[in-house]
C-alpha cells in the first residue's frame, strides 16, 4: 500500500502540499494575533451553511444509534446514548425546513447544549471550526430575518458563502419543551 | 476358169460324157477293127466304091446314133447332176452369208443321204448363228453392265479414297489434338504438384501461425488472469483505503471534538485548538488523498477492466482467429485431396490421351493399308473395266460375225 502511494503521489506533489501548509499555519498565527476574534462551528443542512458558536457546542458525534420515541414532534428523531448519557436526537433537516434526510452509520450530529438542556442536532456535513473577527458577524438580513427572528441571529461571509449563525437557545427551546 | 472351154472341162458332166464317147469311139473302132481283120477279105467289097452310097449311108446312120447317145447321155447327165447342182448352189449362198437354204431332194442315193447330212449340218450352223447372236448380245450386255458396274466401282472408290484421305486427316488432326490434350493434362499435372508444394507451405505457415496464434493465447490468458489479480488487489486497496477513509473520517470527528474543547477552554486552549486544526486538516489531506487514490484505484480498476475486456476480445478474436486457421487447415486438407484427384485424374487424362493416340496412329496405319487397298481395288477396277471394255469389243467382233451371216428360214 506504502508502494502505491509512492507511485501515485510523487514527491514534489508531497513538498508542495507541505509548503502550502506551512504558509497557512504562519498565516494563522499571524491573524489571530491582530484582532479579536470568535470561534464558530460551521455545518450544513441541506443545500444551506449555517454556524454555531463553540461555546454552545459540547461535541460531534458519528455512528448514531438512535432510538426512535412516541409521541415528539416531527423535529424528534429519538434518543441517544452519548457516553452513558440519553440525549434527545434533533433532526436539523426538519428543524430548518429543508428536506428530511435518513440517520445512519454516517450522519453526524452536533451535541448542542446551554445551561437547561443539550440535544444531537443531526447535519449534513460538519464544516469545522473557524476564528472569525467579531467584525464579521453581521446582523441577519432582513430577508431571512423574517421568517425565524430568533433562529437566525447573524449572518457571516466566509469568501463568496453565506452562514447563518444560529441561537442554540432558540433550538434547543421547543427541544427543552418537550423534554419538560 | 475364165473361158468358157475351160468351165465346159471343168463341168463334171461334160468330162464324164467326153470320157464316156471317147470310150465309145475306141472300143467301136477295136470292133471295127477286128472285124476288117477277119474279115477284111469278105469286107473289101463292101469297102468300094460301088457300095460307097451305101457306106455313106450307114457312116451317116452311126453319126446319127452318135449323136442321140450323146444327147441321151446329156440328158441323163443333166439330171442326175441336177440335186448336185442345188447343193452347190446352197453351199454358195451359205458361203456368201445366206445360209439356211435347204436342199430337197427326195431320193434315197448318195446324193440324198448327202443332202439330208447337208440339211441336218445348216441346221446346226444356224442353231450355232443363233447361238452366237444370243451369246453376243448377252456377253455385250453383260461387259456393258460390267462396265457400268465397274465405273461405279471406281467412283465409288475415288469416293472412299477421298473419304479414307479426309479421315486420315481428321485423325492426324485428333492425333494432333491428343498430344494437345496429353501436353495440357501434364502441364495440369506439374501445376497441380505445383499448388500442392504451396498449399504444403501454406499449411507449413498455417501450423506456425496456430502455434503463434496458442502462444499468443497463452500470454493472454495469463495477462488476463494477472490483471484480474491486479484488479482483486486494488479492490482490497480500495478496502484498506475505506478504513483509511473511516479512520479519518473519526480523526476528523475527534480533531472537531478537541477544537471544540479547545474553544472551550478559551485562552488555555488556543495552542491546542491549532494542533487540533492541524490534526483535522491532516484527516482532510488523508480523505483527499484517499479519495485521489481510490479515483486512480478506479482508474486503475476500470483500465484493468478494459484491459480484461480487450483481453477477452483478444482471446476471442484469436480464437476466432484459430478457428479461422483450422477452418483453412481443413480447407487446405480438402485442396489437397482435390490436388490429388487432379493429379490422377490428369494422369489417367494424359495415359488415355496416349492410349488414344496409339490408337489413332494405329487407326491412321489402318487407313492408309484401306486407302493402299483402295488405291489396287480402283486398279483392279481399271483392268476390270479394261477387260471389259474388251469383253464387249469380242460380243461386237462376235455379233459382227454372227450378223456376217442372215439366215433364211
Amino acid at each position: 500500500m506504502t508502494e502505491h502511494q509512492k507511485v501515485i503521489t510523487p514527491v514534489i506533489e508531497a513538498e508542495e502540499i507541505l509548503q502550502r501548509r506551512a504558509e497557512t499555519l504562519a498565516r494563522n498565527i499571524e491573524d489571530s494575533s491582530t484582532a479579536e476574534r470568535t470561534t464558530l462551528m460551521v455545518f450544513r443542512v441541506g443545500e444551506f451553511w449555517y454556524a454555531v458558536r463553540t461555546e454552545d457546542v459540547r461535541e460531534i458525534i458519528q455512528n448514531l444509534a438512535v432510538a426512535p420515541i412516541p409521541c415528539v414532534p416531527e423535529f424528534v428523531r429519538g434518543v441517544l446514548n452519548v457516553r452513558g448519557e440519553i440525549v434527545s436526537v434533533t433532526d436539523g433537516a426538519v428543524f430548518l425546513g429543508s428536506t428530511a434526510g435518513s440517520l445512519g452509520r454516517d450522519s453526524v450530529a452536533v451535541v448542542l447544549e446551554n445551561a437547561e438542556c443539550q440535544t444531537a442536532f443531526v447535519v449534513d456535513e460538519v464544516g469545522g471550526i473557524i476564528e472569525v473577527p467579531t467584525t464579521g458577524v453581521e446582523p441577519p438580513l432582513p430577508v431571512t430575518g423574517h421568517a425565524e427572528p430568533d433562529l437566525l441571529v447573524a449572518t457571516v461571509f466566509l469568501g463568496d458563502r453565506l452562514v447563518s449563525l444560529l441561537n442554540v437557545d432558540r433550538i434547543l427551546r421547543p427541544v427543552s419543551t418537550v423534554a419538560q | 476358169m475364165s473361158t468358157p472351154a475351160k468351165r465346159f472341162g471343168n463341168r463334171f458332166l461334160y468330162k464324164y460324157s467326153a470320157a464316156i464317147v471317147a470310150l465309145a469311139i475306141v472300143v467301136n473302132a477295136i470292133q471295127w477293127l477286128t472285124i476288117y481283120l477277119a474279115f477284111g477279105n469278105e469286107l473289101g467289097p463292101i469297102f468300094s466304091w460301088d457300095h460307097a452310097n451305101r457306106l455313106l449311108g450307114v457312116a451317116a446312120s452311126l453319126v446319127g446314133v452318135a449323136a442321140v447317145w450323146v444327147a441321151a447321155l446329156v440328158l441323163i447327165g443333166n439330171r442326175f447332176m441336177k440335186p448336185l447342182e442345188q447343193l452347190s448352189q446352197s453351199m454358195r449362198a451359205a458361203c456368201k452369208g445366206e445360209i439356211g437354204n435347204k436342199v430337197h431332194i427326195e431320193s434315197e442315193d448318195e446324193f440324198g443321204q448327202l443332202a439330208r447330212s447337208y440339211n441336218q449340218m445348216v441346221d446346226l450352223i444356224v442353231y450355232l448363228v443363233h447361238q452366237t447372236h444370243e451369246s453376243s448380245r448377252r456377253l455385250s450386255m453383260s461387259a456393258s453392265e460390267i462396265l457400268s458396274a465397274t465405273e461405279q466401282q471406281a467412283s465409288g472408290a475415288a469416293e472412299q479414297a477421298a473419304s479414307i484421305s479426309e479421315t486420315t486427316a481428321t485423325m492426324e488432326e485428333l492425333a494432333a489434338t491428343y498430344r494437345q490434350i496429353a501436353d495440357n493434362a501434364n502441364q495440369v499435372v506439374s501445376m497441380a504438384e505445383a499448388t500442392l508444394g504451396s498449399a504444403e507451405s501454406g499449411q507449413q505457415a498455417l501450423m506456425n501461425s496456430l502455434d503463434a496464434m496458442e502462444e499468443i493465447k497463452a500470454h493472454s490468458q495469463s495477462s488476463a488472469s494477472r490483471i484480474l489479480t491486479l484488479g482483486e488487489r486494488s479492490q482490497q486497496i480500495g478496502q484498506v483505503l475505506t478504513i483509511i477513509n473511516n479512520i479519518a473520517d473519526q480523526t476528523k470527528i475527534l480533531a472537531l471534538n478537541a477544537a471544540i474543547e479547545a474553544a472551550r477552554a478559551g485562552e488555555a486552549g488556543k495552542g491546542f485548538s491549532v494542533v487540533a486544526a492541524e490534526i483535522r486538516k491532516l484527516a482532510e489531506s488523508v480523505v483527499d488523498s484517499t479519495a485521489e487514490i481510490s479515483t486512480i484505484m478506479t482508474e486503475i480498476q476500470g483500465a484493468a477492466n478494459d484491459l480484461v475486456i480487450a483481453t477477452e476480445q483478444e482471446l476471442t478474436q484469436v480464437q476466432g482467429g484459430v478457428d479461422l486457421a483450422h477452418t483453412t487447415g481443413e480447407s487446405l486438407e480438402h485442396i489437397f485431396e482435390m490436388i490429388e484427384r487432379t493429379t490422377i485424374a490428369a494422369k489417367e487424362i494424359s495415359a488415355a490421351t496416349q492410349q488414344q493416340k496409339s490408337a489413332t496412329d494405329q487407326v491412321v496405319r489402318a487407313m492408309r493399308e484401306v486407302a493402299a487397298v483402295a488405291q489396287q481395288t480402283a486398279a483392279g477396277g481399271r483392268q476390270v473395266a479394261s477387260t471389259a471394255e474388251q469383253l464387249a469389243a469380242i460380243a461386237t467382233e462376235s455379233s459382227q460375225v454372227g450378223s456376217a451371216f442372215s439366215v433364211v428360214e
